[in-house]
């Protein structure tokens, strides 16, 4: 790395041949993903062949190359953190059920059980309120129609503690 | 899989698109200085001639190895002696511009020349095992100082190098270790 500092173009070589395999398994345990390993590894030596000639002879020069392999894997992990996207292909839900379990399906099916008898006790102009019909009050909401749900919901709250004995 | 000699013919590209990156800093440096010198209303040509001549120099010189980019820096301190007296010489005393060879400017000059030619030696002396390193140096600091030193006319050039070559010689072996 020094006679490569210094400007000995034939020394590229022995030090490809030689930092390559150290910094390939190096990336590799640092990201546990040979594909992207290779890529990273790639790319901190060709940074280290950039700035080499910058490289400062008091320093370790491994120390310094290892200082750019780390900084290199950091930027990389937090680029993947970032970028969390997998592609589920045929598996992907059609809705958040179809991933639950079995416990939790039949917990939800019991939940909308409760609520759709609450809701049969609520009259038909509350239901509406609470925007449970297909025919959704057109337009902003104003400040009676608030008023308006906000009574609905209260009482379907006091229907379903009447009903279940809890909130 | 990669290919190992791919890699290092691409890691090799790095290194030179690098190295050029890092010898073209040094336009930072002369850049300012040539507009210093550009800016006197006399001899314009010869400076900007000069300054690029001396752009192109160091950036091969810092491009080629560290013995270059050693080389550079004590030359272009050294230099930069002779060309800031020539600066003032030329505002103090025009007359300079037509003085013989054997004026009061020529003997100044001979004197800056000399004191450039011993921080070259001391520089030198410190950086020992780069081989040229004085010589390249030599050649950088008499670009720098003629940036300044060439509107003062051929006498007080010519003094000017005379004196950067006994300067160095002379300091070089007054600090020799005894045999």
């Amino acid at each position: 790395m020094l006679r490569l500092a210094d400007g000995d173009r034939s020394a590229i070589s022995p030090l490809v041949e030689q930092l390559w395999p150290v910094l390939l398994s190096y990336a590799e345990r640092g990201l546990r993903d040979a594909q992207a390993a290779e890529d990273v590894a790639q790319e901190v030596l060709f940074r280290i062949s950039s700035r080499i000639s910058e490289l400062d002879r008091t320093r370790d020069p491994l120390s310094w190359a290892f200082g750019i392999a780390t900084f290199e894997l950091m930027s990389q992990r937090k680029r993947r953190k970032r970028r969390r996207e997998t592609f589920l292909g045929d598996a992907l839900p059609s809705a958040p059920e179809a991933v639950e379990s079995g416990e939790d399906a039949v917990i939800h099916a019991e939940l909308h059980a409760a609520l759709a008898d609450a809701l049969g006790h609520l009259s038909a102009q509350d239901v509406e309120q609470l925007g449970l019909r297909d025919a959704a009050p057109a337009g902003p909401a104003t400040p009676a129609m608030r008023k308006r749900r906000q009574r609905a919901l209260d009482r379907l709250r006091t229907i379903w503690r009447n009903l279940y004995g809890q909130s | 899989m990669v290919n190992l000699e791919t890699l290092t013919t691409r890691s090799l590209r790095h290194y030179e698109l690098g190295r050029l990156r890092m010898a073209a800093r040094v336009a930072l440096v002369l850049a300012p200085l040539a507009a210093i010198c550009l800016l006197e209303p006399v001899g314009r040509e010869g400076c900007a001639c000069c300054a690029a001549l001396l752009l192109a120099a160091c950036i091969w010189l810092r491009f080629r190895s560290r013995v270059g980019v050693e080389s550079v820096s004590t030359g272009l301190l050294a230099g930069g002696i002779p060309l800031a007296a020539a600066l003032m010489l030329t505002r103090i005393d025009p007359g300079c511009a037509t003085a013989g060879p054997l004026s009061t400017c020529s003997a100044l000059s001979l004197l800056i020349g000399a004191t450039a030619g011993a921080v070259v030696a001391l520089r030198e002396r410190s950086r020992a095992p780069l081989s040229g390193h004085g010589l390249l140096a030599v050649g950088v600091a008499l670009l720098t100082a003629s940036l300044g030193c060439l509107r003062l006319g051929v006498a007080s050039t010519a003094g000017m190098t005379l004196g950067l070559i006994i300067g160095r010689a002379s300091m070089r072996s007054a600090t020799a270790p005894p045999r």
